[in-house]
């Protein structure tokens, strides 16, 4: 059995392992980038519309990665968010809420970024470190700690032995399965269908999200005169209107558009994803710790997903490096328990929020839908609560990692 | 087999009935790793300030020959290894040795362990460019004479950071009562207060050896954070020295 030793394992190559790779390999450790894709899928062009809305904390640390640079010119920035209840309207409405970019410290509220750029943008840096062994088109079939190292052995009978292991394979996930770890949160009974359109007018940076009693609708700009939708309702209306044929589908489009975007036309077909809020118990074991996904499956009304993925990148591979750097055992519990007890509260607050807000929200209960105005009025006439918010959306509270404040570790 | 006779008997006992719970860190030596981190920041510092060695490397002290006197099990000699250097390990307790020795190899770390002691090193002429001597000249009964020994060991230039405790009556409240009684961190009777040594008769037994202080901070800990921090003014209990051997 061929058998290798690296100091970290990482389960699962999507956008938060390979970051988290990158980050370590940059820094000296040895690391095992392990993904069940092939290269080639990987490296593909498809384009299937998926973005994602990056704070400018998830930014910084793409620009102290020299990412940003390489993705810069297919960054769309939004400057206005306009959050409203109810019905798809251009009519002006009784209650809404807007951000404006002007209202932040620091330039755009948001950017919305394709995965297609993203991905192909690390994975390059990912093939460039030499510090990272990348094996793609494999599947991890065990893990288990013997005499103080973690084995990790592949459907190809590889072994490789490592220092610590990071669960990083997404929702759900086989690794934390597999260390035992449970989890607690609640089927929505919601799907989102996603997808990108073209359209005849400009979106002058501009997103919005309009509350209705079925799920949330999200419309985010994209470079080009081009947006993104996530649409959320229950999950057997969205596999009906999922279902629909191209011509069908678009005049449902249009219809919750309502001419906002001037005419549109599909640019991608849609997607249709089950929602749900499932959370790790445990962010961290002997010789194991879980990020993004994998350990907060979290509800996509306020596009926080990646964004508390890339925190936990930055809190990990900053304690596991100091960690090193000391000399520490970065497997041992004790240095991972670092890792836990700053994530737990922000993916705690963060899982609540959305859940609560989806809740509240995603119905048409005549008194819901009067307090809902009535706090989006008042929230929009508040300032400070509304620079609150926003620099709670920005991911730059706390105590904050050093990617995130732009800073080398 | 060994000189041991600067080592207290009852104080060898004391210790080789905990040898097995060293690597546990919710073990009886969870206070001691609650404080290696704040240790070892420490002495990594000290260390790479010192040799002025490359913090971007992950192998910064490549080079350096480090003794760790009452390695244990091997809390500080294994971290020093990881970091590149050349380590022995000498404890007088055997069951120490063993555990230690086990570890490393789990762990894939080469380390030199000996049931052996300073003095004993310094039979066998041995030289060495950094000694951590950590927690342990509370425990000798003639701290002066021990450290003439530990001078004698380094190399000219060499560093050695040494730790203890503070002899006063706050040290008296929490290294004593609060640690061995009311928080139970610590087994009764691990600390004699008596053989607590003041930062200012440790400074004098280090000159007269020919041991430059060069600086000194105390390990405080901060129930706030549930943590040790180190503190640049509060050496009223816990505090550690570096000096350098001219």
């Amino acid at each position: 059995m061929a058998q290798k030793k690296t100091n970290v394992v990482i389960i699962g190559g999507g956008i938060v392992g390979s970051l988290l790779a990158l980050i370590l390999g940059l820094n000296g450790l040895k690391v095992v980038l392990i993904e069940k894709q092939s290269l080639d899928d990987l490296n593909s062009n498809s384009y299937d519309g998926r973005s994602y809305a990056l704070n400018s904390g998830s930014k910084k640390l793409l620009v102290t990665l020299n990412i940003w640079d390489k993705i810069k010119e297919k960054v769309q920035i939004v400057s206005r968010v306009l959050l409203q209840q109810g019905g798809v309207t251009t009519q002006p409405q009784p209650f809404h809420l807007n951000f404006y970019d002007y209202e932040t410290d620091n330039g755009p509220i948001f950017y919305m970024v394709e995965d297609r750029f993203l991905r192909k943008v690390i994975l390059r840096k990912v093939s460039e470190c030499s510090n990272i062994d990348h094996l793609t088109s494999k599947i991890v079939q065990r893990q288990n700690i013997t005499d103080s190292l973690i084995e990790i052995t592949l459907d190809d009978m590889q072994m490789i032995r490592a220092d610590v292991a990071i669960g990083a394979d997404g929702y759900p996930s086989k690794s934390a399965e597999r260390a035992k770890i449970k989890r607690f949160g609640q089927n929505y009974d919601q799907s989102s269908i996603v997808g990108v359109v073209r359209h005849t007018n400009s979106h002058n940076d501009e997103a919005f999200q309009f509350f209705l009693p079925a799920g949330p609708l999200a419309i985010l700009p994209l470079i080009g005169n081009r947006s993104c939708y996530v649409w959320t309702m229950g999950t057997s209306e969205a596999k009906e209107i999922h279902k629909l044929d191209k011509d069908l589908f678009l005049t449902r489009l249009a219809n919750v558009f309502d001419n906002r975007r001037g005419k549109i036309e599909l640019d991608t077909p849609s997607n249709i994803f089950p929602i749900s809020l499932s959370v790790a118990n445990k962010l961290v074991k002997e010789k194991f710790a879980l990020i993004g996904d994998s350990a907060h499956n979290i509800h996509p009304i306020a596009g926080q997903g990646l964004n508390l993925g890339i925190r936990d990148v930055a809190c990990l591979s900053e304690i596991l490096i100091l960690a090193r750097r000391n000399g520490e055992d970065i497997g041992a519990i004790n240095v991972l328990r670092r890792y836990s007890k700053w994530r737990n509260f922000d993916i705690f607050t963060m899982s609540l929020f959305t859940d609560i807000t989806n809740k509240v929200f995603s119905n048409d209960h005549f008194l819901l839908q009067i307090a809902r105005g009535i706090s989006f009025d008042f929230i929009n006439k508040s300032p400070i609560l509304k620079s609150y918010l926003m620099k709670e959306a920005s991911g730059l509270v706390g105590d904050i990692p050093k990617l995130l404040q732009g800073r080398d570790i | 087999m060994k000189n041991l006779d600067e080592v207290d008997k009852e104080e060898l006992l004391k210790f080789e009935s905990m040898a097995e719970e060293w690597w546990n860190p919710e073990g009886k030596f969870k206070p001691l790793h609650m404080l290696n981190p704040c240790r070892l920041g420490y002495i990594t510092n000290q260390i790479k300030t010192h040799f002025q060695c490359k913090l971007d490397k992950l192998c910064p002290f490549g080079g350096l020959r480090i003794l760790d006197i009452g390695c244990g099990g091997g809390l500080l000699s294994e971290p020093m290894a990881r970091l590149g250097a050349t380590v022995v390990g000498v404890d007088p307790v055997s069951k120490n040795i063993k555990v230690a020795e086990i570890h490393s190899k789990q762990i894939g770390l080469d380390i030199d362990y000996r049931i052996s002691t300073a003095e004993d090193l310094l039979k066998k002429n041995e030289r060495f460019d950094v000694i951590l001597n950590m927690e342990v000249v509370e425990h000798v009964p003639h701290p002066e004479r021990y450290l003439k020994t530990c001078s004698e060991l380094l190399k000219s230039g060499g560093l050695m950071t040494c730790s203890t405790i503070n002899r006063n009556s706050k040290s008296y409240l929490w290294a004593i009562i609060g640690a061995e009684y009311v928080m139970r961190w610590l087994p009764k009777h691990t600390h004699e207060w008596q053989k607590f040594i003041t930062p200012e008769e440790l400074e004098l037994f280090l000159e007269e050896n020919n041991l430059e202080l060069i600086d000194t901070k105390g390990f405080v800990f901060s129930f706030s954070q549930w943590d040790w921090k180190i503190s640049s003014k509060d050496f009223s209990v816990n505090y550690v020295t570096t000096s350098v051997k001219n």
